[in-house]
């Protein structure tokens, strides 16, 4: 502490002497010991602080005052002393300790059941490559256009807005569809077989689903339960492709390097398609 | 909470409340009308503070809210909030008035000051609240307590010098 940090200290003392025994004070206390001018500038500090001190003091306050704050509050009784308020007041500990079980208790039911509920993408994509791969029920439904595929598919959630990489727009390659579930919810399965080589199965589930969807129209390429898988997010929608040949070939379908997706607007005479 | 109680709370704190409430509002109608509404929120949520050691600080804190609540309703005291100047060389001392202040007169010189030096000292000179207690009751930091009253004294020795001086 220096000097002007002490001047500064001292002036938050009180001149009643109401501070004498803080400690806070002690230090810039022992500066005034040892420094008479200071010890002077202080004490003419205290003088001036008692004599405003004394005058505020002296401010008359009026007289009905206290009568009317009285007479209001006798003309308007107190809220009641609401239950919850009586809870929080006279519960016992071992009520206390109760009521924190209990809520502990009714807390990691409620994690467990959205953790059931919201299951990680990386989970989904494992298991639905394994059924990509490994399925022979490969498709329900063989269609070869895109109509006809999404009309018999499950109407869970989503816009219509369809987003297909470029080299799948239009139904290139469709051969058919299926329908599978992920804890309880719809999943819609297309299966393309594009001109020039490949098999891509292109999974579609509600992005409400995953705590962790992939990201917004960017392909997030990756690999999962052996199989090279490319994922995205679009309308409230995830899509899952998944590739049975190598890598290079899943890349391709994004044509000359670009990472865009064509969106498709479907329509059926219905109204607008979703999943 | 029963009569008795509330009696006692209003009859340990109404003036310096008072007070305080005229150096803020620097009315006397409506000091009265910041106490009375300061202790009806006490009688509706008195209760539901459980250390009765800070009945004060309490009383005092809703006090300075509903000023504040009620300037900004008004719209009449804009809001400025002056910038500390930490570190600053305090300016010399300069002899007290020699003659006894009335206490209209503090009034008036504090009511002269910005709100952001007006409430601490106010706070200060009633003696009811130590530097932590002040920080607490206008909910700012205790350095910016320390600066403000350090620089607040230095405005208020000159408002009441040039009073003087008239």
């Amino acid at each position: 502490m220096n000097r002007d940090e002490a001047m500064m200290i001292l002036q938050a003392y009180r001149p009643g002497g109401q501070d004498a025994n803080d400690s806070f004070f002690a230090e810039a206390l022992a500066w005034v010991q040892n420094d008479p001018e200071l010890a002077g500038w202080f004490a003419q500090q205290q003088a001036f602080d008692a004599r405003i001190t004394g005058s505020l003091q002296q401010v008359p306050v009026p007289a009905a005052l206290k009568a009317q704050i009285l007479a209001q509050h006798r003309s308007k009784p107190a809220a009641p002393f609401d239950w919850w308020s009586r809870l929080f007041v006279i519960q016992s500990p071992i009520a206390w300790a109760a009521a924190a079980v209990v809520l502990i208790l009714l807390g990691l039911t409620l994690y467990r059941n959205h953790r059931s509920d919201q299951s990680s993408f990386a989970e989904y994509s494992e298991q639905m490559a394994g059924a990509a791969m490994t399925d022979p029920h490969h498709v329900d439904l063989a269609v070869g256009d895109l109509k006809s595929a999404i009309a018999s598919l499950p109407k869970d959630s989503g816009d219509g807005d369809l987003s297909l990489p470029l080299r799948l727009a239009g139904g290139n390659g469709l051969t058919g569809c299926r329908r599978l579930t992920w804890h309880g919810h719809d999943v819609a399965m297309l299966c393309f077989m594009p001109a020039g080589g490949g098999h891509v199965d292109l999974f579609v589930a509600p992005a409400t689903l995953f705590p962790d969807a992939p990201p917004a129209d960017q392909p997030r390429f990756a690999t999962n339960n052996g199989a090279p898988t490319a994922s995205w997010t679009h309308a409230g929608e995830t899509y899952l492709a998944v590739g049975h040949g190598d890598e290079n070939q899943l890349r391709n379908l994004w044509s000359a390097g670009k990472i865009t997706c064509i969106h498709l607007k479907l329509c059926t005479r219905a109204g607008r398609a979703s999943f | 909470m029963d009569e008795l109680s509330f009696e006692q709370v209003v009859n340990a704190h109404y003036e310096p409340l008072y007070r305080f409430a005229l150096s803020l509002s620097r009315s006397e109608s409506d000091a009265g009308d910041l106490v009375q509404q300061t202790f009806y929120r006490w009688a509706t949520k008195g209760g539901q503070l459980r250390d009765r050691s800070k009945v004060k600080s309490w009383l005092f804190t809703t006090l300075h809210r509903e000023f504040l609540g009620q300037r900004r309703h008004a719209d009449k005291f804009p809001a400025t909030e002056l910038s500390t100047e930490d570190g600053r060389e305090l300016a010399a001392y300069t002899p007290a008035p020699e003659r006894q202040l009335d206490g209209a007169s503090v009034v008036a010189a504090l009511g002269e000051l910005d709100e952001s030096f007006r409430a601490p000292l106010a706070l200060f000179y009633l003696e009811e609240h130590s530097y932590r207690e002040i920080a607490e009751i206008l909910e700012i930091p205790i350095g910016t307590v320390m600066s403000r009253i350090s620089r607040g004294k230095e405005l208020l020795r000159k408002q009441i010098l040039e009073k003087e001086e008239k």
